[in-house]
């Protein structure tokens, strides 16, 4: 036998406790190194990038303009010019940070270099470190697992999402209008229901996007996992660029729902007159139609 | 930058967004459904109230998820 199937569970392996907070301890899971490490190295990336920034932008300063410039431009043409701007951070952040954690899955050592405790499921000690190889090899506890597969990341990053897209409804059309989405009196019985129902439509956007991030990575975990059991070497190398592709699209899906509801939230619900169409040349979008349709060239 | 820009017909990033957002009508379905009768249960639980509350939960779901419909395909150009 080459390697056993890893024991495959939805809950992360608690690693470690730091003495901290509460009496137990502050449980650091192999997600959450994973999750810190991904934020140092957006870190490093654009510390590199523009320790030396040049006029002309070559190699990794070139790459981070190219995507910052696609990304502003795709704000700018959804949510028009000064909106645009406005959301760009947001969006920006969550597409590179859910990038990042979603590539970590076919990442070498990532889930398959972790230990053994002795006595766990039977198996014997072998070592502290062990490679996900032999008989022995189903009850390994990976020291590294994809953040994206931690249903606690990807319900952090929604709700962060839907809560800003509130902050900037609040701010832009105000309290008193913002809040009449939601208890909608003037219409009578039919206001407040829809009332009711904008508000379930809420808490059912925050489990939409962290379960459709966190469905789509673990599952691209778990097809991993037994594609290198199934089919070893040649038969695995296909799904890892299928993974590269699903980890891009998921990144990309995720920023771009966030910046559509971010747009439909600072439209006015009754009144779409008050807002003026955005004062930018190429990016024509009416506040009241903000996914407009593409300018054909 | 801008003129570089307009010399080549560039791929139209916003053609995404019709794409993604009605990727999201079938999650707006279910989950509105599944929060409604997440609401309904924790009612029922709390005032022992038991099909009642459920069942109108469940309607409101799957109203919700409905208008949620409503509303994604009218957003889109």
């Amino acid at each position: 036998m080459l390697w056993q199937l890893p024991h495959i569970g939805v809950p992360v392996d608690t690693l470690f406790y730091i003495p901290f907070g509460n009496p137990n301890g502050f449980p650091v899971s192999n997600t959450l190194i994973i999750t810190w490490v991904t934020i140092l190295v957006i870190f490093a990336f654009f510390f590199v990038a523009f320790r030396k920034p040049k006029l002309v932008p070559r190699g990794i300063q070139n790459l981070v303009e190219w995507t910052f410039q696609l990304l502003l431009n795709l704000c700018e043409e959804v949510a028009g010019k000064e909106d645009g701007r406005r959301f760009f951070p947001w969006v920006a952040t969550i597409f590179m940070f859910v990038l990042l954690a979603n590539w970590w899955e076919i990442v070498p050592g990532v889930e398959s270099l972790g230990t053994v405790e002795p006595g766990v499921h039977g198996a014997q000690h072998l070592g502290p470190i062990y490679f996900l190889f032999g008989t022995n090899s189903n009850h390994l506890t990976a020291w590294l697992r994809p953040p994206s597969t931690d249903l606690n990341l990807t319900l952090a990053i929604a709700i962060i999402s839907v809560v800003i897209t509130q902050i900037y409804g609040f701010r832009k059309l105000g309290a008193f209008q913002h809040i009449t989405k939601y208890l909608n009196y003037h219409e009578g019985v039919m206001g407040i229901l829809v009332g009711i129902l904008e508000f379930v439509l809420e808490l059912a956007r925050i489990i939409s996007f962290s379960f459709r991030l966190f469905g789509n990575l673990f599952a691209g975990d778990v097809l991993l996992l037994v594609m290198a059991f199934l089919v070893p070497f040649a038969g695995a190398t296909a799904f890892y660029f299928l993974e590269l592709f699903v980890g891009f699209i998921q990144a990309f899906v995720f920023a771009m729902l966030t910046l559509v509801f971010m747009t439909l939230a600072v439209t006015s619900h009754e009144h779409p007159e008050e807002h003026d169409a955005p004062t930018s040349g190429h990016a024509a979008a009416p506040a009241h139609e903000p996914i407009p349709a593409s300018t054909a060239a | 930058m801008k003129n570089h820009d307009d010399e080549k017909p560039k791929p139209n990033t916003n053609d995404w967004a019709p794409l993604i957002l009605l990727g999201q009508v079938g999650f707006t379905i279910v989950f509105s459904m599944l929060v409604g009768l997440g609401i309904g249960l924790f009612i029922d639980h709390q005032f022992h109230t038991t099909p009642i509350a459920t069942i109108i939960g469940l309607l409101l779901g799957l109203a919700a998820g409905v208008y949620g419909v409503y509303r994604l395909v009218s957003s889109l150009p």
